[in-house]
């Protein structure tokens, strides 16, 4: 079993606006309107930096910043694990368009924002953390590989690691191939069992078979009917359960055949 | 940390496939770069291609997966008995614990771009026929290989790209040292297309001839492609190949095409390396660079070796042999060093004419017979995300 303490959360999506709001909308005490709002701009990027990130790096930056803030620790002693399904599909569709063309022109500054590190390689030059960072996909089960690959880095270096989940639509033609429906984002803090201020406790297991008894799906009817498509959804049952402060069991579905447990509990 | 065994590995790059034909190629410092003929590509420079992968299609029951890319990971898990090993594997421990890690930096997306070239011209829909979630999609390469080796573990794809598949075995040992397995299928594949070719000509970064890792000529890169995999266990009775020994990792911090101008991240990874590994710098007997053959990339390279190791290290880059493959140069060096230290070689610096006078590291141009119990291999990508490995030689 592999455990941490939550020292902080970060999410935006639609009707999800930081953590503090959205822990009402997710349980229950505010409805959720499902609109959008504009992001804060991202921290200690240079103005050059700022203009060449696109709205999805903003995306996950913005709820990254937000959890090691309410973390209170310093973003460059923190390594991290950014999860995305696709990367970023604006860039990736702007490629494969000029790449179809006669001229086959690819702009430089698209190129280099096209690589599926471009996210935590731009929150380590914002966050100044020289410490290991890795950008993984499992597709839809990034969550669930991320957090995997979070709480063992934690367990092998017994220190904080940040764990951002980042998923957004594609442009068409791509989205009828490959729909995801929302932009959203969530981000964790997570420390060492027995770290004082956090907000739960969070056990995982990877279960040696499915265990379809438990929930899994989000409550709210607008993310439950993104479950199969969106790879950020994938972490609102466990932000459900945290907005509750309930101890709970979640599954987390993990590849063909396997899962994840999730147990929360207080600190 | 306890060194992992590496109990078999394999390899496929434009030195051929298998370990057998790369090790044939490194002693004769064969370099398996050409002029670019890659489809209809137009541009001026070298492309380490792998032999065959056209002619080479997947079983029939995996034709959802179908692409250069998978083809090529297929050719590497052909290649050196090792699905066999694999399923050996299977056998002792069960699908579930065994996890299958994998890095590329663009999976199948050659099929992306054959699709939006085939666009229907009135409505701007893509084919019927393309299909993007085994072949396009990052995941792909990963769904792929568990599906071909009957594997049911925790499967992620790393995507960092030019140090994905070198930062996968740092992933399974951690998942390992955790519990949550007890071996671990790692490596990776990447495979030409247009998006790197014309992406790297966009950055002027492109080589005109065959590229010339640490010489004083150097003008670029020459692209690759490659596939290879590794099959760690965490308490293995059985031989080893070789021993991961320890891996380091670490981030620039400094921009997201550019290495850092004295190689501090690249320095940070080899220091954690050799903490991890419990070595003295002294200890590590070949060091196979990066080395992409970029102005900025070996001169920083070439810096933070000589800090961490003193001046006279003995070093090459292979990249000369095999182009630049990317997401799996991680994966195919390794396995050049694991050939290294059962072979006893150090691999030369293929097309080397004049080594940069300004270098302090001891560049090899020509293969060597050597023992040598410890090879440090490293792989730098863009983003700033560095990885050092260091592998030890099996006891004889």
């Amino acid at each position: 079993m592999l455990s941490a303490t939550i020292l902080g959360v970060g999410v935006r999506g639609p009707g999800l606006h930081g953590w503090s709001a959205a822990s009402e909308v997710l349980c229950g005490r505010s409805s959720c309107d499902g609109a959008s709002a504009d992001l804060p701009a991202p921290e200690n990027l240079s103005a050059r930096e700022r203009r060449r990130i696109s709205p999805t790096v903003r995306l996950a930056l913005s709820v990254a910043g937000e959890a090691v803030r309410q973390s209170a620790l310093d973003p460059a002693g923190l390594p991290s694990v950014f999860g995305w399904p696709h990367g970023d599909g604006d860039i990736i569709q702007k490629i494969l368009e000029e790449l179809s063309t006669a001229e086959r022109y690819v702009s430089p500054m698209d190129f280099h924002n096209s690589v599926h590190n471009v996210a935590v390689g731009y929150w380590t030059i914002g966050s100044k953390s020289h410490l290991p960072c890795t950008s993984i996909t499992a597709g839809i089960d990034s969550f669930a590989a991320a957090l995997l690959k979070a709480l063992a880095q934690l367990w092998a270096e017994e220190r904080p690691i940040l764990l951002v989940v980042v998923d957004a639509p594609f442009p068409e033609p791509l989205n009828s191939v490959c729909p995801v429906g929302i932009e959203a984002a969530v981000a964790f803090v997570l420390a060492p069992t027995g770290t004082v201020g956090g907000l739960a406790r969070l056990e995982v297991i990877w279960s040696d078979g499915v265990s379809p008894d438990l929930p899994s799906l989000p409550q709210l009817p607008l993310y439950r009917d993104l479950w199969e498509t969106n790879g950020a959804v994938r972490a609102f049952p466990l932000l459900e359960r945290l907005a509750h402060g309930e101890e709970g069991t979640l599954r987390l579905p993990f590849g063909r055949s396997g899962d994840l447990v999730l147990r929360t509990g207080r600190c | 940390m306890k060194p992992v065994k590496i109990t078999a590995a394999s390899v496929v790059s434009a030195l051929g496939t298998g370990m057998t034909e790369m090790v044939a190629g490194l002693r004769a410092n064969r370099s398996g770069c050409r002029p670019c003929d890659y489809e209809d590509a137009q541009l001026t420079t070298y492309i380490g291609c792998v032999d065959g992968v056209e002619g080479h299609t997947l079983p029939a029951e995996f034709a959802a997966f179908e692409c250069r890319n998978n083809r090529l990971a297929d050719m590497a898990l052909n290649a050196d008995g090792f699905d066999l090993a694999v399923a050996g594997a299977v056998e002792r421990y069960g699908a579930r614990r065994i996890a299958t890690i994998l890095g590329t930096s663009t999976s199948g997306i050659r099929e992306g771009e054959y699709a939006f070239a085939r666009r229907d011209p009135a409505t701007g829909k893509l084919p019927a026929d393309f299909r993007f979630a085994g072949t396009q999609a990052y995941h792909a390469l990963t769904r792929f290989v568990q599906a071909r080796l009957g594997l049911d573990g925790p499967g992620i794809t790393v995507s960092t790209a030019c140090s994905s598949s070198a930062k996968v075995f740092a992933d399974a040992q951690q998942l390992m040292d955790a519990g949550i397995c007890d071996a671990a299928v790692v490596g990776g594949a990447d495979s030409l297309c247009l998006l790197t070719l014309y992406g790297f000509n966009s950055l002027q970064l492109l080589s005109e001839s065959a590229c010339r890792p640490n010489d004083v000529s150097r003008s670029g890169i020459s692209i690759g492609e490659g596939a290879g995999f590794a099959l760690l266990e965490r308490d293995s009775d059985g031989p080893a190949l070789a021993f991961l020994a320890g891996y380091g990792e670490s981030a620039d911090a400094h921009h997201m095409s550019a290495p850092h101008p004295e190689g501090l991240g690249a320095e940070r990874a080899m220091r954690e390396a050799l903490a991890r590994a419990g070595l003295l710098p002294g200890q590590v007997d070949y060091l196979n660079q990066h080395g992409t053959g970029t102005r900025q990339n070996d001169q920083s390279e070439d810096a933070a070796v000589a800090r961490v190791f003193g001046s006279g290290m003995r070093c090459s880059s292979t990249k000369g042999a095999t182009g630049h493959a990317l997401g799996a140069a991680g994966i195919v060096e390794a396995a050049i060093c694991i050939a290294a230290l059962r072979e006893g070689i150090v691999p030369g610096n293929t097309n080397l004419i004049e080594c940069d006078p300004a270098f302090l590291c001891r560049v090899e141009p020509e293969a060597a017979d050597a023992e040598l119990r410890y090879a440090l291999s490293n792989s730098f990508g863009f983003g700033g995300s560095n990885c050092s490995l260091i592998f030890g030689a099996a006891p004889c």
